[in-house]
């Protein structure tokens, strides 16, 4: 079977318009959170986000989605024609909605499909080759994981994953609703963690089989080894307590691997800084990696939760990390709990292995994880 | 091992029949339909009461539908809008008082994978979950990737499923509502395998029983 590589990446989110500026800024613990002003949220209990500031040449763009995406297509580059495309944006119609109620033109692309027909055109690729995904926040993870199944079962030899999620007003105040947002700052594993805080964000991951990517040079950034996926069984917005789906989706992904839990060498947790969540993923590292000492982190606290595109920006910044042999701090963490000490850190760690560990998990009980391998 | 489908159902209008009944019948209200219904069922979305029919249908034929432990199931589920009339229904309630009595109830269900969850914790449903877009083959999409991961032994059983539960959006474009779901199962070669075998992923459709199949519907009887 085909091994899976990645070969081109590129992110964008409030920390910076590509990897290059986002990954130094994690590991030196900055923070991107800012003040909402695109709407009201006065009434609300949380009012700050992390939010992109789109370049002047992009401005025009009427598409908050399309403006989110337009860097991150543009660092990616040109792909070939037989590109398969998976879009995994989880909330392509929030503008149309509003717009509705809203003196102001409704936008043209409102359905997953439309976007990825959109990123299609871009790169000049068939428009009838792909599919959109949705798990929830755990969306793009799931994309790669079918992305590589695909590759290695031989059903396609060059796929692009990619999501942009944007900071509505609709997404917002829904999570304000559930109560969900922290109304102070978000800090994953922190003893005081109080909620998530949401950010936009968008990726792009082009994941080849190993054989293509020498046929056509590309430099292989990673391996992508193993996937699982797996659910809860246990409620439509809430983790299950004993992380019974999350478990299963990393023991899926370390079989999909060949690889044994101890060979896990750093782990970038879905860490939305919620009770619930953060709890139940130290569950899910004690019973699958008993006491080992190893870093864990969450980039939520720089970045917010970046939604769909939140499992696709974590690979990336996995693959980077792997690189600089630097795990990225966790921003917002002052006292972690104590199940987390040792692990979690607000400092960056050095990072000497060659396996990571990347998991995210999302309504709908819908959990997913993925293993980077250094090439 | 041979790949079957060992239960089906097919809702749309006001019929529904199941694989191996065959006859449409007049839809009765769901909710008589199951002897028990999840603790949330009252609240459920049109999209959600309408995939939870159908796949609660078809698990039922399956023998699947009574389960109380832990089953390794998957379920995926093209949809093209989604929950779209739900996402209106949701921000309707943000307007006044700026957005502080928006429903936290209806933001439960503006995702199209709450019908997963909601099926999940109610049948015990622990394999890959997920919704794709529907590519207007209504749910040959969703039976090609359950067939793939049934394949990579991802998963013992899948379920593919279609829903649609359109919003009126002012323009032409056609509509229906509906929902239709199959049981995929892997059984070995000398097990009974009932009514429908796939022998496989052909360049037009899904090879079943001997022929080619294009949509979800041409299990059911028209």
């Amino acid at each position: 079977m085909n091994r899976v590589v990645v070969a081109k990446q590129s992110a964008s989110t409030s920390l910076g318009a590509s990897l290059q500026q986002i990954c130094p800024r994690l590991y030196a613990c900055e923070c991107a959170i800012t003040e909402i002003r695109g709407f009201s949220t006065a009434m609300l209990s949380c009012h700050v986000a992390g939010l992109i500031h789109p370049s002047p040449e992009i401005e025009h763009e009427q598409d908050s989605v399309c403006r989110l995406m337009l860097p991150v297509l543009n660092q990616i580059g040109t792909l070939p024609q037989q590109t398969y495309v998976i879009w995994t944006g989880i909330k392509a119609d929030a503008d149309y909605v509003e717009s509705q109620f809203e003196d102001r033109p409704r936008p043209l692309r409102y359905l997953p499909q439309h976007y990825r027909e959109w990123v299609c055109r871009f790169f000049g690729l068939p428009q009838d080759q792909g599919m959109e995904v949705n798990a929830a926040c755990a969306s793009s993870t799931y994309g790669l994981a079918l992305a590589a199944e695909m590759i290695r079962r031989d059903e396609q030899t060059a796929v692009l994953v990619c999501a942009a999620d944007p900071v509505s007003r609709f997404i917002f105040t829904g999570f304000a609703a559930l109560r969900a947002l922290s109304p102070t700052t978000c800090r994953p594993f922190d003893v005081k963690r109080d909620g998530l805080l949401i950010g936009e964000g968008a990726f792009a991951m082009f994941l080849v089989s190993e054989s293509f990517a020498e046929l056509e040079k590309y430099e292989p950034l990673a391996v992508l080894s193993g996937w699982g996926m797996a659910n809860d069984a246990n409620h439509i917005t809430a983790p299950a307590r004993d992380g019974s789906g999350l478990i299963r989706a990393i023991n899926a992904a370390l079989r999909s691997a060949e690889m044994e839990p101890h060979e896990v060498q750093a782990f970038c947790a879905h860490g939305t800084g919620t009770v619930y969540n953060d709890g139940m993923e130290l569950t899910v590292v004690e019973s699958i990696f008993g006491d080992r000492r190893f870093p864990i982190f969450s980039i939520k606290g720089a970045i917010g939760h970046t939604m769909g595109a939140a499992g696709g920006i974590e690979a990336a910044v996995c693959i980077c990390a792997m690189h600089d042999r630097t795990v990225p701090a966790t921003a917002g963490l002052a006292n972690e709990e104590k199940r987390a000490a040792g692990r979690v850190s607000a400092l960056s760690q050095s990072f000497a292995g060659n396996n990571m560990l990347t998991t995210n998990s999302g309504f709908g009980g819908c959990n997913a994880a993925l293993i980077f391998r250094n090439p | 091992m041979q790949i079957c489908i060992t239960g089906g159902a097919w809702i749309i209008g006001s019929a529904y029949s199941t694989l191996h009944s065959g006859a449409l019948q007049k839809l009765p209200e769901i909710d008589t339909l199951f002897p028990h219904l999840p603790a949330r069922f009252g609240r459920f979305d049109d999209f959600t009461k309408l995939g939870f029919a159908a796949i609660g249908l078809a698990l039922n034929e399956s023998g699947w539908a009574n389960l109380t432990q832990p089953e390794d199931t998957g379920l995926i589920i093209s949809t093209q809008y989604g929950v779209m009339q739900t996402d209106f229904s949701y921000y309707a309630t943000t307007i006044e008082q700026d957005a502080l009595l928006s429903s936290p109830n209806l933001f439960s269900y503006t995702l199209p994978v709450t019908v997963i969850g909601e099926c999940a914790s109610f049948f015990h449903l622990t394999g890959p979950t997920f919704c794709i877009g529907d590519d207007g083959r209504s749910g040959m999409q969703a039976l090609e990737i359950a067939l793939l991961l049934l394949q990579q032994r991802q998963t013992q059983r899948m379920i593919a499923a279609w829903i649609e539960a359109p919003p009126e959006l002012g323009n032409s474009e056609p509509k229906r509502a509906g929902a239709a779901a199959v049981v995929l199962e892997q059984k070995a070669h000398d097990t009974a395998c009932g009514k429908r075998t796939i022998q496989g992923i052909a360049k037009d459709g899904i090879v079943s029983n001997g022929e080619t199949v294009t949509s979800l519907f041409a299990f059911f009887p028209h």
